[in-house]
């Protein structure tokens, strides 16, 4: 169970497969050095490359614009969220894949809603602050990161917590403490828990900006105030063999420490995160063996343990290959970096993801965005689906139309827009030389499935026709919308 | 891997597929009122944000509630409802209350005069949860304080749709509300912003005039003769097959009756000049029902109404100025309806996530509270008030009002005795205890 894959089963498919899950894909180019590196200096070197080295954040600070409550108010709400969505995609475009994408994970599982965070001044600074808390641990200890969070002053605001005090307790985030962001639904717990849970966490208060510098802190900032902490000891799971004390100040940190250190919450995480990166319903065996690597072995250091699951035969298993579907966050970087092609417009991207169900930081329920179980197949609502299927018409005719208003409409009209000979050499367009055509442009966009022999005929037809009257880069321009709106350019 | 996961359910779209068999692909599809063509209709309208229901159903006269209110209260240039049941006191004994209707609900109050309003007073669920999200979640899946698995239209499409048309249910939004996640037949289900954005695009920027759009149909096995374009090994990529034939043939449905409504619509002069909002979600529905789209639940949204704040006041009526969006948009919606013949096949309900608190809070405005009334209408109503107006003194949760009528009487009432869903499915429907719901006589 979790042997590496040995290195003679490194293959271009398998390169493929760690590219496009740890991270966005790439270039027929990356992805043929992806796979030379593995192939020359072993997968484990290929596997680190997606790792190291590790981010300076400093590199990311927040803008300007947040530094201030005047500059903050004085953000139009629409604006605010815009640019916030620019700068968190900057993260998931340009850190290291893998800490993009445990980012991106970490944003699902501890989800926060913009629309429950307070004003408007306030409300953006929180979404900055929270992915702020989720960065510094993405790739490191998620003890930290889920004591970090229960700090994080947009989750305060999120889940209640400030309403909590002693004798008057919300359990709003003890509940969701335990049912989600540690030990599962299904966890060993009972309501007395989650009672107890929240009990523990009453006093944490963000600072109002009205009452706040004086002390030297930033406006808005988490701290705990002591009149309303319940500091009475508690035992947590009191039923249990495994029964806990939690006593004096910091009892929310002690809570923490108990729930992570029951494997439910390994099993937990070890669970959404294979499902996350590799397949929906891992079996209980590998599900035991992942919890244990991730608590007893690696003490929930996200990095040694997501180093050891991305060097796994069973991550390799041909059945995990080309078989989920891509959230639309990887379909736009994805495609993007696929087609090296110009950064999206801002309004062009933010809308594009609300079309496809993504909207940014406006999770559809505490569980966060939809998964690939259950009500996953979400992220293919209908009238999502159909505008995957014309998507495309932005990178390759840089349609205008698809868009409700005129000003994100307009935005597509600027758009640099994609290399047609880079994407396709002039050496191939000829009509006899379809097939190597083809042959180029399914690799690059479809890197796990095959045209089938009946789209094959279908599209030399199309193509054909189009060369005869339009000219070749016309023919080309179709070839690559039709085939980015195939079914199987859904899945990675 | 599961066989829920991806669904096996989608049979509509196997190569046997004709649009006119739909219907007979599964045995059960024949007891399935699912053609909204000609059978019921339902309409919901989603209030996001916990409207104020204490300034929309008026317990004027009452002292406690002018008392609790100073600021906000409203008592003058209201549209009387007459008394209604009145909880009071510890024992539950009933006393007559005077209701009226917010001065906007101009057109709510005539349907109520013309017999065609049901008002639900003192609904709610147990332990009602004060969150906009959790208390949204509990309505959205009819199971308060439960797991969030399904909603409660996606369990009814689970468990009475199998074959059903992906038109069956239409949301008007991005994304699909969670009251309509199934486990596996979510092709029973689409969502969409903007029914005249719901096409295939490709000639724009072109200078061609032949759409791409039947090579693609062709492309992915839709009206190919002999390559049906969905995979029989492997499950997701069929999954994925189903769904781009879903999203083409549904385009299709609803581009056809956009098409043949353009003749005869509107028909009603009501509607505004400029139609946004909450009227064009009415509008586009009207226009679809119109064209005879095989729709039978339409599902709608307003927002706004967390009124934490200048809810009302000279310059900013916030709650007024929805309440006349909601109103102006029924009319418009309802004489459509009615010009056309087809107010008799339509069932409208609305509910918000909760109610406010008896008590205005220092900013006029109210902060969220728990049990609230909702308004059903349509030309087979049976009108009237149904379960008790809250005692307002009588508050949980910090100055919250208590219900008596839990919401899922309403859906299991509209489920069965509007959608015709047959008693012996409610078990599956609701399935965490308590399960068996009273009908309220309201169709």
């Amino acid at each position: 169970m979790l042997d590496p894959l040995p290195q003679n089963q490194w293959s271009r498919r398998k390169a493929d497969h760690l590219h496009y899950r740890a991270g966005y894909g790439g270039t027929p180019e990356e992805r043929e050095a992806f796979y030379q590196l593995g192939r020359r200096s072993g997968v484990a070197a290929a596997v680190d490359s997606l790792m190291n080295p590790e981010e300076n954040w400093n590199d990311y600070p927040f803008p300007d614009w947040t530094n201030s409550a005047a500059l903050l108010k004085a953000k139009a709400a629409e604006i605010g969220i815009l640019e916030f969505t620019v700068w968190y995609l900057n993260h998931l475009r340009t850190a290291r894949p893998v800490t993009g994408k445990m980012i991106k994970f970490f944003v699902d599982h501890f989800p926060i809603d913009w629309g429950t965070l307070g004003n408007k001044t306030q409300k953006h600074y929180y979404l900055f602050k929270h992915i702020q808390y989720i960065r510094s641990e993405a790739v490191g200890n998620f003890r930290q990161l889920v004591i970090d969070i229960s700090r994080s002053e947009g989750m305060i605001k999120m889940l209640d917590l400030e309403e909590s005090k002693v004798n008057s307790v919300n359990e709003n985030f003890g509940r969701e403490l335990l049912e989600l962001f540690t030990l599962g639904v299904d966890g060993g717990y009972t309501e007395e828990e989650v009672q107890v849970a929240a009990a523990a966490f009453t006093g944490y208060k963000v600072r109002n900006y009205r009452s706040a510098a004086a002390d030297g802190n930033y406006p808005f900032a988490f701290y705990i105030f002591n009149n309303h902490v319940d500091s009475s000891s508690k035992r947590f799971f009191v039923s249990q063999s495994s029964a806990a004390n939690l006593t004096g100040g910091n009892q929310g940190d002690q809570a923490i420490d108990i729930l992570t250190s029951r494997s439910a919450c390994a099993r937990h995480l070890s669970w959404k995160l294979w499902r996350y990166f590799v397949s929906p319903e891992p079996d209980s065996a590998l599900l035991d063996a992942l919890a244990v690597q991730l608590k007893d072995v690696h003490d929930y250091n996200l990095k040694p343990f997501l180093r050891e699951l991305f060097l796994s035969e069973e991550f390799y298993a041909e059945g995990n290959i080309g078989r989920q579907v891509r959230d639309p966050l990887e379909y736009v970087l994805g495609t993007n970096s696929a087609l090296d092609a110009p950064e999206l417009p801002p309004l062009v991207l933010f809308r594009a993801l609300e079309r496809m169900g993504f909207l940014v930081m406006f999770p559809p329920s505490i569980q966060g965005w939809p998964e690939p179980e259950g009500a996953g197949n979400e992220w293919l609502s209908t009238g999502a689906m159909m505008f995957r299927l014309n998507f495309p018409g932005v990178w390759s005719h840089k349609n205008s139309t698809l868009f409700d208003d005129e000003f994100t409409n307009a935005e597509v009209g600027n758009y640099p827009g994609i290399d047609y000979d880079m994407l396709a050499p002039y050496e191939l367009r000829a009509k006899q030389n379809f097939n190597l055509l083809l042959q180029k442009l399914n690799h690059r966009l479809l890197p796990f499935h095959e045209l089938r022999g009946s789209q094959k005929r279908l599209l030399f037809d199309r193509y054909s026709s189009i060369f005869d009257s339009f000219g070749d880069t016309e023919a080309v321009k179709d070839l690559l919308r039709l085939i980015m709106a195939l079914p199987e350019y859904q899945l990675q | 891997m599961k066989r829920s996961v991806w669904g096996a359910t989608a049979c509509w779209t196997l190569p046997v597929f004709i649009e006119n068999t739909l219907f007979q692909l599964d045995a059960r599809a024949a007891s399935v009122p699912t053609v909204g063509g000609e059978g019921p209709i339902l309409v919901i309208l989603q209030l996001g944000g916990g409207n104020d229901s204490l300034n929309t159903v008026i317990p004027y006269t009452n002292a406690t509630y002018q008392n609790n209110r100073p600021n906000i209260r409203i008592t003058s240039g209201l549209n009387a409802l007459g008394k209604a049941d009145m909880l009071q006191g510890s024992a539950g004994s009933i006393v007559q209350q005077d209701l009226a209707l917010h001065p906007e609900l101009t057109y709510l109050h005539q349907l109520w005069e013309e017999g065609s309003l049901a008002i639900i007073n003192g609904i709610g669920y147990p332990n009602p949860n004060l969150s906009h999200f959790t208390s949204f979640d509990f309505w959205h899946t009819a199971e308060p304080n439960g797991p969030v698995r399904d909603g409660w239209l996606g369990r009814y499409f689970d468990h009475q749709c199998s074959g059903c048309a992906p038109t069956t249910a239409l949301e008007m939004a991005e994304s699909q509300s969670l009251a309509l996640y199934s486990k596996s037949a979510s092709d029973a289900s689409i969502a969409i912003q903007n029914p005249h954005g719901f096409t295939w695009r490709d000639l724009e920027n072109t200078d061609r005039d032949i759409l791409l759009e039947g090579l693609y149909r062709k492309l992915v096995g839709l009206d190919h003769p002999v390559d049906f374009g969905i995979d029989t090994v492997d499950e997701v990529l069929s999954y994925v097959q189903r769904t781009s034939h879903t999203a083409m043939f549904s385009a299709k449905s609803v581009q056809t009756a956009l098409e043949s409504t353009y003749q005869s619509f509107p028909l009603h002069s009501g509607w505004s000049s400029e139609i946004d909002g909450l009227e064009a979600e009415f509008f586009n529905a009207a226009a679809l029902i119109n064209g005879g789209l095989d729709t039978s639940i339409y599902y709608l949204h307003q927002g706004g109404y967390d009124t934490h704040n200048s809810q009302v006041g000279a310059n900013n009526d916030r709650h007024a100025n929805l309440l006349t969006e909601a109103n102006r948009s029924i009319r418009a919606f309802t004489e459509e309806m009615k010009a056309q013949g087809k107010w008799d096949r339509v069932l409208l309900f609305t509910f918000s996530e909760f109610g406010r608190k008896v008590i205005e809070n220092g900013s006029f405005g109210t902060d969220h509270g728990a049990a609230a009334s909702l308004f059903v209408t349509g030309g087979a109503v049976k009108p009237g008030f149904y379960g008790q107006f809250p005692d307002l003194n009588d508050r949980i949760k910090n100055h919250s009002l208590k219900h008596n009528i839990d919401f899922r009487r309403v859906y299991r009432t509209v489920l069965e005795k509007w959608l015709q869903v047959p008693a012996s499915a409610m078990n599956d429907i609701f399935p965490s205890q308590p399960t068996n719901f009273d009908i309220l006589p309201f169709v």
